[in-house]
Formats: structure tokens, sequence, C-alpha cells
């Protein structure tokens, strides 16, 4: 069997956790299965080091990224197959892609988010006419599109993909051993995002507020800006990858509150994955694929600040509730949502896409 | 007898959420003790003990447990049997103040003794067969403690920040989020015994606790500050104290000796509220063992065997003769190839470890049909170890002492004429030829015995060939993918053994680990799966120590093993029942598999499966595989090794999608 050789345009280096969710943690699974990989990122972990630290872009070094990206596209020809996170070029038309297609570089394209939503929703009419059905053109070249939910898959579908595999964004589970619950008797109530994320939390600020007057709760949260103006008893951790698997286990539920918008329905419902690894039961809003996610066994999902209040009175009182749920859901990342079954399943599609070019 | 589980944290925990988790943990081993079922849980030291029982000894709720000491010091889950709680009773009455006994279970006994004496000089006074874990509340202290052979498991290790330890690995690969990766060391032993080899486990970081030995941790302290098990007997000290006190009298005195002593094992162990009966194959030590317990029941002793329909591996009829020169009450289940086949499926779920002896599947079969009738049985192991049975001592012997005269190059040379035929051809030259030897000189399996013995001719010292006789794979570093053998664990035992002679040494030697990781991990799951309570009278500490004390040659003499036995044997079975080739419960696995079982280990051994899974050497697997298949050579052994740990694997489910 000739080498296969696989490049993989990724959009950030390990440091981006897309990246390193989507591409990066598969790559040992795909070297012990004879891959020869080839990681190329679009934008390196310096790059992303900066944008946290200076919270800027430098344009020199955008510019240097699109340069160094069409190189690379200039020697797919070397590779069995390419890989490609979302797309090859952002703010670009898929002639890049027409390129591999024109080339015979077999392609499979991957989709964590609704990113066809900044071209075809964008507020520039611009963008909206020239790229707004540029994706259309890289799925329907794509040997093979992979994508984190359903949402996804059926946009995927309509728009012209031939072969649309769905893998949901998995965890490593030996990063998520299961701890015990500290006794409390507080219900500890998680969540674990970015700044930018942490709007959805105005969503639930209401239900904590007016719940925490009646029992004892408190918001423990890993990642958000400072909530000092929260009506509620509070917790606020930066994250760290060092300190996450522990701070998440010392909730006693983990929340995943979205609003009911376009984009919010690409979303791939990692942190209630995270929550769930940690043995710990959830409650989300029934956006997206975090119906998919969220069974009856695992927790609840909630729609109306009702619904949440609900929620958090049913778990605050029923502990073995909240226990049985939790081991649970930790079986359910177990056998679906975990790097550990997920890979082989990805390692025989990218076989069985790459052998028959 | 029962199982035992729990976990431990280096920080407290919340109370209910450890009592349903270490409840889950028992559940997963419930065969084990189907009768109750409780939880200890101390949340704000960290501590959870949970327990499952099947009741023998005090059916009542007085020997419920995890149970709390009188002092309330010490809590205790307990595995097994203590056959003398009774004289330690006695013992600690004579020695303190009267104890309110609340009932007349042994653990209770145990529990008291601890609290006299500590656990370690009660470890040293206990007669029996154990696993046990006591959590010591004044000192934060919990403890794991096995019996001297190994016959009842324990399994332990760290999972992060938290300790688990278990009768089986299933119980603790039910605590939520259990994870470990396959240790390729102890595949590569585990190819190589056809058994993982304690300390060791399948997981990298899980262990075995060994036979005789007893482990104590603060769990506040971590992983790093454990200590490593130490041991309260040693057979190579008891092998020692025999040397220094042998046996003075004559041949006819140490046969009335160890009437007695086995005897009042046997005595002991026939000690059950419930009902009991014995395995009989009809060989040497079950039918020793079962006239023991005739001589001392007033009511027939229940005895059971089971029956093969395939010619040569049939014991059933010699073990009825004995059944009715004993007057026992006998059951016999015949079984086709296809009930044992259908055992195949089950494998991985009661061997949650993998293990490869065949005769685990009519050991399986046989245990079920006892346990329609009783909840304990007796059985003959332990005799051939501990008197010198196994072919391979007379064998190795009588090989090794005219090997070490030739030359290496014509070993060789005779090596590989003996492996030009192959096995099948040698048994019908065999078939041919055997009315021309002596019965005792006749042999099952001929082919197979020679094939091992070529590859045992290339050897060049005594261990070496024992190693090579030991072995289902004698290259198993080559099989297994980054694999390597575990440096030192044979040599090491081997070098602290010092005894006698070659064959005092084989036996020795078999004792710690293929008696101790095989052949009791063999009974112990199979009844266990099927809620019996399996003894082995041979294994009462002080039947091997007064062994020991024996001259070899009343053990193995004139070309036979188990001299002893069979002299005290033909003091109740007349002698021409016994005398034939020894069999044991092999089974026909080298038939099977070109057959019945052709396409399970067919998919098993696929070459894609293999590619998928990483473990093995694909084309040295598929190579044997095929010539087996095709009739050229018989790699049963071999195979069967592989094929248990795919099934093994395979069962593991996502917890083995190798990621490295």
């Amino acid at each position: 069997m000739a080498k296969r050789k696989l490049l993989v345009l990724s959009r950030y280096g390990e440091k981006g956790a897309s990246s390193r969710l989507r591409f990066f943690q598969y790559i040992t699974a795909l070297q012990a299965a004879g891959f020869e990989v080839t990681v190329s990122p679009f934008f390196d972990d310096d790059y992303l080091e900066a944008l946290y630290v200076t919270g800027r872009r430098s344009g020199a070094d955008i510019v240097l990224a699109y340069f160094k990206r069409m190189l690379m596209l200039l020697k797919a020809r070397d590779y069995s197959a390419v890989w490609v996170e979302k797309e090859t070029l952002p703010f670009l038309p898929g002639i890049f892609e027409a390129w591999l297609s024109f080339m015979k570089v077999p392609y499979i394209i991957d989709y964590d988010d609704a990113i066809f939503h900044n071209y075809d929703q964008h507020r520039s009419l611009w963008v909206r006419t020239l790229l707004g059905t540029k994706l259309d053109v890289l799925l329907g070249a794509a040997r093979c599109v992979t994508v984190g939910n359903s949402y996804l898959e059926q946009y995927a579908i309509q728009h012209g993909a031939k072969i649309v595999e769905c893998f949901p964004t998995v965890v490593d589970i030996k990063r998520y051993p299961v701890l015990p619950p500290v006794a409390s008797s507080e219900l500890r109530i998680g969540w674990i995002g970015t700044p930018s994320t942490s709007k959805y939390l105005e969503i639930i600020r209401p239900v904590l507020e007016s719940l925490s007057k009646k029992i004892n709760i408190k918001l423990v949260t890993i990642g958000a800006p400072d909530l000092g103006h929260y009506q509620c008893p509070l917790e606020q951790h930066p994250w760290s990858a060092d300190t996450e698997g522990l701070l998440l286990s010392s909730v006693h539920v983990g929340v995943m509150p979205l609003f009911d918008d376009m984009w919010e329905r690409g979303k791939c419902g990692y942190k209630l994955i995270q929550y769930m690894a940690c043995g710990r039961p959830v409650i989300a809003s029934p956006i997206g694929v975090n119906v998919d996610i969220v069974n009856p066994d695992v927790g609840f999902l909630a729609k109306t600040e009702d619904d949440w209040h609900a929620a958090f009175e049913v778990l605050m009182a029923d502990a073995a509730l909240r226990d049985q749920m939790g081991i649970n859901a930790r079986k359910l990342v177990e056998t679906q949502y975990s790097l550990q079954v997920i890979a082989s399943r990805l390692v025989t599609l990218l076989e069985s896409k790459i052998c028959v070019a | 007898m029962c199982g035992l589980t729990g976990f431990a944290s280096t920080s407290g925990f919340e109370s209910g959420w450890a009592e349903r988790v270490a409840t889950g943990m028992a559940s997963a081993i419930m065969t084990r003790g189907p009768d109750d079922a409780g939880v200890w849980v101390d949340g704000s030291a960290g501590i959870a003990l949970a327990h499952r029982r099947l009741s023998i000894v005090d059916l009542s709720p007085a020997g419920h447990q995890p149970m709390v000491s009188g002092s309330q010091r010490f809590v205790l889950a307990f595995n097994g049997e203590i056959y003398n709680h009774l004289e330690l009773r006695a013992a600690l009455e004579r020695s303190s103040a009267a104890i309110a006994w609340r009932g007349h279970s042994d653990t209770e006994t145990l529990l008291a003794c601890i609290e006299a004496w500590g656990l370690q000089h009660t470890l040293e006074r206990c007669v029996g067969m154990f696993a046990l874990a006591l959590w010591d509340r004044q000192a934060a202290q919990l403890s794991l403690a096995r019996d001297r052979f190994g016959e009842k498991p324990l399994y332990y290790g760290w999972q992060g920040s938290t300790f688990l330890f278990g009768s089986e690995l299933k119980a603790l690969k039910a605590y939520p989020g259990f994870c470990a990766s396959v240790d390729r060391q102890a595949l590569t032993a585990m190819m190589r015994f056809g058994y993982v080899p304690a300390p060791y486990s399948i997981y990298q970081g899980i262990f075995k606790l060994p036979a005789a030995s007893w482990l104590t941790l603060r769990p506040a302290a971590g992983a790093a500050a454990m200590e490593t098990p130490k041991t309260y007997w040693s057979l190579q000290q008891a092998i020692q104290q025999g040397k220094q006190n042998p046996f003075q009298g004559s041949a006819a005195d140490a046969v009335n000796e160890l009437e007695q002593v086995l005897r009042q094992s046997v005595r002991l162990q026939m000690m059950a509220d419930v009902p009991l009966g014995a395995f009989l194959s009809g060989g040497v030590d079950s039918s020793l063992i079962t006239a023991l317990m005739q001589a001392e029941s007033s009511r027939p002793v229940q005895t059971y065997t089971i029956g093969f329909a395939e010619e040569g591996y049939n014991e059933a009829a010699h073990a009825r003769e004995v059944a009715r020169h004993l007057g026992t009450a006998h059951t016999e289940l015949y079984v086709s190839a296809q009930d044992a086949v259908d055992q195949v499926a089950l494998l991985p779920a009661v061997y949650d470890e993998p293990f490869a002896d065949s005769s685990q599947i009519p050991t399986m079969l046989v245990s079920r049909m006892a346990r329609q009738h009783v909840t304990v049985a007796l059985s003959g192991d332990g005799g051939d170890e501990i008197f010198g049975g196994y072919n391979r001592y007379l064998l190795a012997d009588r090989l090794w002492g005219r090997l070490r005269h030739l030359p290496p190059t014509v070993a060789s040379a005779m090596s590989r004429c003996l492996t030009a035929m192959p096995e099948e051809r040698w048994d019908a030259f065999y078939q041919v030829m055997s009315f021309l030897l002596p019965q005792r000189f006749q042999v099952a399996q001929f082919g197979n015995k020679l094939h091992k013995l070529a590859e045992i001719m290339q050897c060049g010292s005594p261990e070496a060939l024992y190693q090579g006789l030991v072995s289902q794979w004698q290259h198993p570093e080559q099989l297994v993918l980054n694999g390597s053998e575990t440096p030192g664990l044979f040599a090491r035992m081997g070098a602290g053994t010092s005894t006698d002679g070659f064959v005092p040494w084989m036996m020795a030697m078999d004792t710690m680990t293929y008696m101790a990781d095989d052949i009791l991990v063999k009974v112990d799951r199979a009844a266990m799966a099927a809620s019996l309570e399996s003894r082995v009278p041979m294994l009462d500490h002080r039947v091997v120590e007064f062994a020991w004390r024996l001259p070899h040659s009343m053990k193995v003499s004139d070309g036979q093993g188990k001299w002893i036995l069979r002299q005290l044997l033909y003091k109740h079975v007349p002698k021409n029942l016994i005398e034939r080739p020894k069999q044991g419960f092999a089974i026909p696995v080298a038939a099977w598999l070109r057959g019945h079982l052709r396409p399970w280990a067919e998919d098993l051994l696929s070459e894609q499966r293999l590619r998928r899974d990483g473990y093995f050497n694909v084309d040295l697997v598929r190579k044997k595989w095929e010539e087996h298949v095709s009739g050229r050579r018989n790699w049963q052994a071999q195979l069967w090794c592989v094929l248990a740990f795919n099934s093994w694997l395979q069962s593991d489910g996502y917890l083995q999608l190798a990621i490295a």
C-alpha cells in the first residue's frame, strides 16, 4: 500500500480550541493507522497568543498567513489528500479549493460552526453578493464533508455536498477523570466559556437571581469576564488547561444557555460534553445540537425561565438524581462523544476516502 | 464467599454520591454475592466500602457487611472463609475478656482478632482463603490483604486522586470514568503464560495484590506516598523451614500424617450452613478429596462431573467408577461440543481480565451444574503443584538429565526433526504404536507434547527449560507490537526459591505463578460466575508446609508423581480405578478452531481487526492461524491466547480503541 500522506490545513495551531478539538487531537490516531500527517495552520500559535494578549490583529501577519497558505496549496499535489478546516482562505472566493479539484487532489472539509453565516448573513451587500455562495462551490467539489452537528449537515447537503459525515466535537476522556463531588450545602452551578460567549449567561441571570433568594445556589464560572453585577452568589475562575478539570468537577451541574439564532444552531455543544465527561448533569437551551446531546437521563432542556427554574429546583432537591444523571452523562460521553470512540470512525472514513483515489 | 469493592479519595466527598457509586461497583460483581449487599461510607474521610454477600456461614443479618468492629474503630469488607475461625474465637476468649458475639460469622471473628492482635498477626493466624479491605477510622488508613496462595482475587490502583479496589476488574471499571490503557508488558507476559502474572493486571496502573501479602495506605497522602505490599507468609520460607525440620518417620508414617493433616483441612472446609459438594474428575486429587469428605460425612457426599462426547477427552466414566465405589450421590453432565462452544461468548464477561486456559470452559459448565444442587464445592486443585503431579516434572527432569550432556548443535538438529512431522501425524503414529507401551507411559495428546519437547530442546539452563515448558509463545516480544518482557519478574522469584533439585524448584515456581494466577483464577471466576463457592483443601497452608517437609522421593518417585497422595488414596479407592494417563479438564480446542469455533476465530483474527487494534504482529498471527486451519500444524495454545485477548478487547469496548 502506498504511503498515505495527509495535509491538514487548520485555521489555528494547537492553541486554537476548534483546531485542537477538530484536528490536532486526532493526529496520534491517524499516525498510528499509518498516515503521514503534515499540519499547516493558517494562523500559528504566536499569532493567537499575540491576539489574546493585545486583543489586536496584526495586518502584516494576516498578509503573511494568506501568502503562506497559497504556497502550501501549490504544493498540495504532493499529498494523497487535504483535510481543510472550514475553508482554505477566509474571505477569498473559492478558487483555491477549485485549484485543488483541478489538480485532482481530494479534499475533505470540516465545519464545526455555521461559518457560512459569516458570508450569507454579512451586513455588507458586497460580501453577501461575492461570497454568499462561496461555500457551495467548496462543498460540491469536496470528496467528503465532515460536520459537527445535524444543522451543519443539513446545510452542507442542501448546498451541494455529496457525502456528509457527522462527527461530534469530542473530548479525550483520559483528560477528564471523574472526581467525587465535594460535600456542600449549596448547589454549585457551573459554566465554562470565553468572554465572547458569556453573553448567553444573561439568559439565566434572572433565574439565578430570583432562585438565590430562595435556595442556596452559587454560580461558578470558568473563563467568563467579571460578573460582579450579578445579584447572586458567585465564584469566578480564569480558564487554564491545568485547572479546568478540577474546577469542572467542583460543580454539581453544568449549564449551557443559548439564544435561538442561526449561528447558535451551528454550535457543537462542546461545553456540555465537558461537564458530562466530568460526570455532572447538565441543563441546556434546546437549541441546535443541544437537543441531540441532552436526553432525560443526563439532564434537562430548558426553554423558558420557568423551565430553568424548575430544573434547578429539581436538581437541588434530589442529590440521587443528580448523581445518577452525572454517571449516565459520563457513560454517554464515553460511548458517543469521546476521542476514544470517534477517532477510529474518523480514521476509517479518511482511509476510505483517500484509498479510492 | 463474596465480592468486595470500594474507593478512597485524597480528600473528602459527598457521601450520597459515594454510596451510589460504591453500590454500582458492587452490582458489577453481583454474581459473587447474590444474597445481600451493603455499603459503608465516610464522606469526610473520603472512603467507601461495598460488599456483595453469598451467605455460607451465619445466614442471618448478623453476617451483613461491611461490618464495623465492636469498638467502632475498624470497618471490614471481606471475601472468603476463615476455616479456623472457631479456634480463633476460642483463643480470643482465652486471652481477653469475654466478647459479646453478635452472630457466628467468620467476619465478626476476624474483626475481633484484628482489634486484639492487629492485622498482621491476625493474618498469620488465619487458615483460609480470603481477600479483605479494612478501614481503620482512627488512623484514617486502608489495608488490603489476600490469602496465602491467592485463592481470592483483589485488584487495586489509582485513577487520578481516587484509589480503587475490588475483587474483580469489573468492579473497578464500574467506577464512573474508569479509564486505563492496556499494559503491553502485561500483554506480552499474557502471551507467554496464557495469564497476566501478579502483581500486574492487563491495565496500566492497576495491580493484583500478590498472594500472602497486605498493603496499607493513607488515602489522604495520595498515590506517591503508597508503600509496596508486605508479606505475612511465603512459600520460600516454608520450603526453608521444611528443609530445617524434615519429616523423620517412615513412608507409612508420612502417609498417616498426611491423612491427618489433609483430613483436618477437609473437615474444616466442610463447615457451611448451606449444601456442599465436590468436583470429581476421577483423577487422584479430586478422588482423594472426595474420599476424605465421604469419610467425614454420615450422608452421601454430592459429587459432580462433566463428560464430553468427544473421544479421548472424556473422564466421566472414570469418575463414575470412583463415585460408585465411594458411595457418593453422583451427578454427571454430558455436554456436546456446541454446549462448550456456547460458553465462548461468555468468557470475556466471566474472565474480565484476558485469560487463556481453555479448561475454563468445562470449569464454567461444571460449576453451573453444581450450583443447581449446592452452594459450596470442594476441588482437588493444588495437588499437582504441591505433590508433584504434572507430567512436565518428570519430563523436564529426564530431559535436563540428558540435554545437559548434548552439544547445542545436536539438540537443535533433534528439535528440527521432531517438528518436521505435524502433531496430528505424530498422534496417528502414536495410536498405532501405543499398545507397545506400558500403561503408565501412555499420554494424551502425544503429538502436542512432542512439539513442545522440540521447542524446549534448545534451552541452555534448567530455568530456561522450565520457562519454555510453561510458555505458550516462546518469543512473545515478537508477537506483541511495542511489547517487552517484564524484566526480572521470573528470575527474581526463581532465584529466591532455594530447593533441593530441579523438580522441587519447578513445583515451587508453579505454586507461586501458574497455580496462583491460572488455576485458582480459572476456578474462582468460573465458580463465582455461577454464584458457587469453590474451596481447595490442598491449600490449607499446613498441608503445604507438611508437603515441603517430606523427602522429594515421597512426591515424585519411580517415574510417577504424587506418590504419597496415591498411597493415601489407595486406602480408600482401589488402585485400578485410578491408574491411567493424566488428562485434566482438557477440551479439543484444536479441532474446534477448525470447526465450530472457526467463524468466531476468523472474525477475531481477521487482518483488518488485527491492524486496527494494533496490538499484534499481524503477519505472525495470520501465518499461525492459516497453518492451524490447514491442519498442517497445531497452534491451539498460541492462538487461544490471542483469541482470549481479542475477545476481551472487543468486550472492553470504547476503553481500548487505542490511542497511545
